[in-house]
């Protein structure tokens, strides 16, 4: 390891030293350490002209007076198994937080933001070219094992920002005034935090919840309402025409909906909910509580809709039960042979705001066709031409404004729609979902849906049901408060901005995240800088609360502990949702465009700023560690069905594809839904698919590279990304393994295309004889649907390798690191990175 | 009303209706001024306002003369310096009408005076 330091070229000779070993199936270690700390000019650094082999050698001593931040160099294989590791940690100086309690810190999956080293000048943050930008996922469910959100006693909130007491405030004066962490102002603190006024007793005040946990609900007096908190309300507006009727889907919805009607929130016996039918013409039921017979009421007049009932349509759920259980299971046999063609959407949404009146509520459309009568009626714009060329941004745009001029006037009304697009018929999902991504709705797709395919069913069944069970919350606004200095620039997400901080939500879901972009406005100061979000909300049970989630991050001079720490799967989540949101305003090529170059920028950024080969070329990039797999999510990014280019993708696909990109979590959002995980199922480890003695939870083998170079001939694979799962068979896959795993003789009998996955089992707890594999599979599968908050229940395809080239193509399209007519691979990506920068052109 | 909006006093829905219906009457009027201009022969006038109007028409064309409410506030600073532009332009042009209305309003006195005179 001796001889000349060459600085610029000083990195060749140490990495070719250690090429990291390109196993297939191993968590590969692509990266090595280079020396600990990267020669920036600073006070006590020998200048680079001194003699090599000293600097060498005190390079080697110097693990321990510097942090330990290694570099990683880009070449080889990324190192997948790192997309599970935890977000950098965040080194907070003590005395941040007044109560030390593991709740004190916000969880990551709650709010996380991308910098998790803030630079304290907004100068320093350019340099960087790091996005800074928070991911908000505010009503997120405590996960099975976790406790409740606490509940605090009674709201305090400094007298000049107005910012909720959190546990990073301080007490001064003896604990008799409390300092804002935002605004730096003294307030008084309340009898109530020291003495309980009602039972007369002393309290202990480190015991509230406000001071040890940073997620916390209070409950809101009467201020804090326009009104008395409204009852969960939802309307259903079934496309019963006959493209849909062909696909059969009125009998399926009909039957998800009579099966989830004990999961709808129903607490106190407000919920009320409304069914009206629509095909050419308006289909209202009205059924008088008490009574078990619904009667059907007809509307063909769209001129001036009106309600053909005044009373009666909008039913209790509770009190009108026989009722509703009697229509739904008649609902298909209704509609069997209607042969109606057309979709009175529009008047059917008009006359559903009329019965909803002043209440608000919740619209689900569920759509087989386009709407084709009325003021908001859609003309298909034909596809085949555009795709693939710069036409194929204006597909993605509304054709009309009244689709989302409607759903900013619903916001106001506290109206929110879901909009469910099933089978094949193209239906204008890019006008039609404004109504959803302007009201905090979400929006599901099944092109795939028809009543005889049973996996199909099963999925929509399983997510719709989970859909309405889930615990929303209602008339809601989210305010995001941060520390002096730092400003919300853009928001991204399904939501309606009221005002510059302040996101209208008339029904926010547990699983939806809101990312912005902050901006550095003032030299920051403060040693830690805070972001408040505030939910103000009613829940399904008809109480008006705030969720507060405060988050405390430092700051930092140092350009070296903002790279490394640095969260990448935040920063790829956040410039994922920035390039939808572009490729929506603009076009699909400007938003390709941006994210690749803002990966090139920030790689040349590190090399500038933090490595030795500051100027000079290289012969291999470096990130730091914790941006390591950068590239590899951008490339992802890339080749997701979202920002694809190709013209095989049909709009109504990468529309929905776009709109789970902007709503999911970080954690869902970019692993597994755009970097998918795989698993070879054929050597699996002894403990993979049983539950783990410590923890419970099933135990997963360890992730393959997204590559077809690690699917071997004899193996057989699982890949899951969230929405989809696939198995994948080599051809020349063991029999006794497919029998195992499925029960068939050996691959050629396996059927192609998709499946149910079988329990073989008969769903014990242990396996049956012969069926290990089957019972171990079956297992982990379902633990990663659980990682996806039950979001989605995948299909599963069955893909062979000398099989049907449609499903092998859909899994080519999900391995990431290969070449494919859309994007470089992995190496050549890297490559074409490391030939910009060194030329200096980005 | 874009600075009301910034400090919160309205909402973009409001805004939105509110600004609406003037937009299309301004246009209008802008429009039927430039064409008046033509017929009557000034075109002084007309090629002062010629810029605004293949601005407006341009916007027409592209549907982007109404304010969204859902973009309103990623659209705010260039709205904002829009509207400026434009008042400092109608303020210009109101001085130059108005100086060019007093040159001909005194011409025409002297005119008559001189005629009159002569009789």
């Amino acid at each position: 390891q001796g001889g000349f330091f060459v600085p610029g070229a000083g990195q060749a000779p140490m990495s070719q030293a250690q090429v990291p070993s390109n196993a297939p199936g191993h968590a590969a270690p692509g990266y090595l350490a280079a020396p600990p700390m990267s020669m920036a000019p600073q006070p006590g650094y020998p200048a680079q002209q001194v003699d090599g082999l000293t600097q060498q050698l005190s390079q080697m001593g110097l693990g321990q007076g510097q942090q330990e931040y290694q570099n990683a160099v880009l070449s080889g294989r990324p190192p997948i198994a790192a997309l599970d590791e935890a977000p950098p940690a965040t080194r907070l100086p003590a005395g941040t937080v007044c109560v030390p309690s593991p709740h004190a810190l916000c969880p990551p999956h709650v709010k996380r933001s991308t910098l998790n080293a803030i630079p304290r000048t907004d100068k320093l943050l350019k340099k960087t070219k790091l996005p800074f930008g928070l991911l908000i996922t505010p009503f997120k469910e405590p996960e099975a094992g976790e406790a409740p959100v606490p509940v605090a006693p009674d709201i305090v909130r400094c007298r000049r920002c107005r910012t909720y007491i959190n546990p990073c405030a301080q007490f001064v004066d003896g604990g008799r005034r409390w300092r804002c962490n935002m605004c730096n102002l003294h307030n008084d603190v309340p009898m109530s935090f020291d003495f309980d006024l009602v039972s007369r007793e002393p309290k202990n005040r480190w015991e509230r919840p406000d001071l040890s946990c940073s997620v916390v609900d209070y409950i809101a007096p009467v201020e804090y309402m326009a009104r008395p908190p409204m009852p969960p309300v939802y309307v259903f507006i079934i496309d019963v025409s006959y493209a849909s009727v062909q696909i059969g889907a009125p009998g399926v919805i009909a039957q998800t909906i009579l099966s989830s009607l004990d999961r709808i929130p129903n607490v106190d016996g407000r919920t009320k909910i409304a069914f009206i039918a629509v095909d050419a013409a308006l289909h209202f039921f009205q059924v008088r509580p008490g009574s078990a017979e619904p009667q059907q009421l007809v509307v063909s007049d769209f001129e001036d809709v009106f309600l053909p009932s005044p009373t009666d349509l909008l039913l209790n759920l509770s009190e009108c039960r026989e009722g509703i259980e009697s229509l739904l299971s008649r609902f298909e046999g209704m509609f069997q042979t209607n042969h109606s063609v057309g979709n009175a959407l529009c008047p059917a949404i008009q006359a559903a705001r009329k019965m909803l009146g002043n209440l608000g509520g919740k619209i689900i459309a569920l759509q087989a066709s386009p709407p084709t009568v009325g003021e908001g009626k859609v003309e298909l714009r034909p596809e085949g031409k555009d795709l693939g060329t710069p036409r194929e941004s204006d597909l993605l745009r509304p054709q009309n404004s009244w689709y989302k001029t409607l759903a900013a006037d619903c916001t106001r009304a506290q109206v929110a729609f879901d909009v469910v697009s099933i089978g094949q018929q193209p239906m204008e999902m890019a006008t039609v979902a404004c109504l959803a991504r302007y009201t905090g709705g979400s929006v599901f797709h099944y092109p795939s849906f028809m009543a005889a395919r049973k996996p199909e069913v099963d999925r929509f069944m399983y997510e719709l049901s989970n859909h309405l069970a889930a615990n929303i919350g209602l008339e809601a606004v989210l305010r995001l408060r941060a520390s002096k200095g730092l400003r919300m620039a853009a928001y991204y997400g399904n939501f309606f901005l009221r005002s510059l901080d302040l996101l209208s939500l008339p029904s926010v879901t547990p699983n939806h995240c809101y990312a912005v972009d902050v901006e550095v406005e003032e030299t920051l100061t403060a040693p830690v800088v805070y972001f408040q979000a505030a939910l103000l909300h009613t829940t399904s049970y008809g109480e008006r609360r705030i969720r507060v989630a405060t988050l405390a991050v430092p700051t930092t001079e140092n350009i070296h502990t903002v790279f490394h720490h640095a969260d990448q799967v935040a920063i790829a989540s956040l410039l994922s949702k920035k390039a939808v949101d572009r490729a929506l305003a603009a076009k699909l090529e400007d938003a390709r465009e941006a994210l690749q170059h803002k990966t090139l920028e920030i790689i040349g950024a590190f090399k500038t700023e933090c490595t030795q080969s500051s100027s000079g070329a290289t012969t291999q990039l470096q990130l730091p560690r914790s941006l390591q797999l950068l590239p590899q999510l951008v490339l992802a990014c890339l080749k997701h069905t979202s920002l694809r280019s190709g013209n095989n993708i049909p709009v109504a696909a990468r529309m929905a594809a776009m709109n789970l990109v902007l709503t999911l979590p970080p954690e869902l959002g970019v692993q597994p839904y755009i970097a998918a995980r795989l698993y070879a199922l054929h050597e699996l480890p002894e403990q993979a698919g049983y539950s783990d003695a410590q923890t419970g939870m099933t135990v997963l083998p360890p992730r393959l590279g997204l590559s077809a170079e690690v699917l071997a001939p004899h193996g057989i694979y699982l890949l899951h990304s969230g929405h989809d799962s696939f198995l994948w068979f080599g051809r020349n896959a063991r029999p006794d393994l497919c029998h195992a795993l499925l029960n068939a003789q050996d691959v050629s009998t396996i059927p192609n295309g998709v499946i149910s996955f079988p329990d073989l089992s008969g769903g014990a707890d242990t396996p049956a004889q012969g069926f290990e594999l089957n019972f171990r599979v079956g297992r982990i599968m379902r633990h990663l649907s659980e990682l996806c908050y039950g979001l989605w229940k995948p299909v599963t395809f069955v893909a062979k390798e000398d099989g049907e080239p449609v499903i092998r193509l859909m899994l080519q399209q999900r391995l990431v690191e290969d070449m494919d007519t859309s994007a470089p691979s992995y190496q050549q990506f890297l490559s074409q990175l490391r030939d910009k920068i060194n030329r200096g052109s980005f | 009303m874009l600075t009301d909006l910034e400090c919160d006093y309205i909402n973009p829905i409001d805004l939105a209706n509110g600004l609406n219906t003037y937009v299309m009457p301004e246009m209008a009027a802008q429009l039927v001024l430039s064409v008046a201009f033509l017929l009557m022969g000034e075109w002084t006038s007309m090629i002062l306002n010629l810029p605004l109007a293949a601005w407006n028409i341009n916007k027409v064309l592209g549907n982007r003369q109404f304010y969204d409410a859902t973009e309103v506030f990623r659209t705010l600073s260039k709205h904002k310096k829009e509207n400026f532009v434009k008042v400092a332009f109608y303020l210009l042009s109101f001085f130059y009408y108005l100086y060019s209305m007093i040159i001909t309003l005194v011409n025409e006195s002297t005119d008559d005076v001189r005629a009159g005179s002569v009789h």
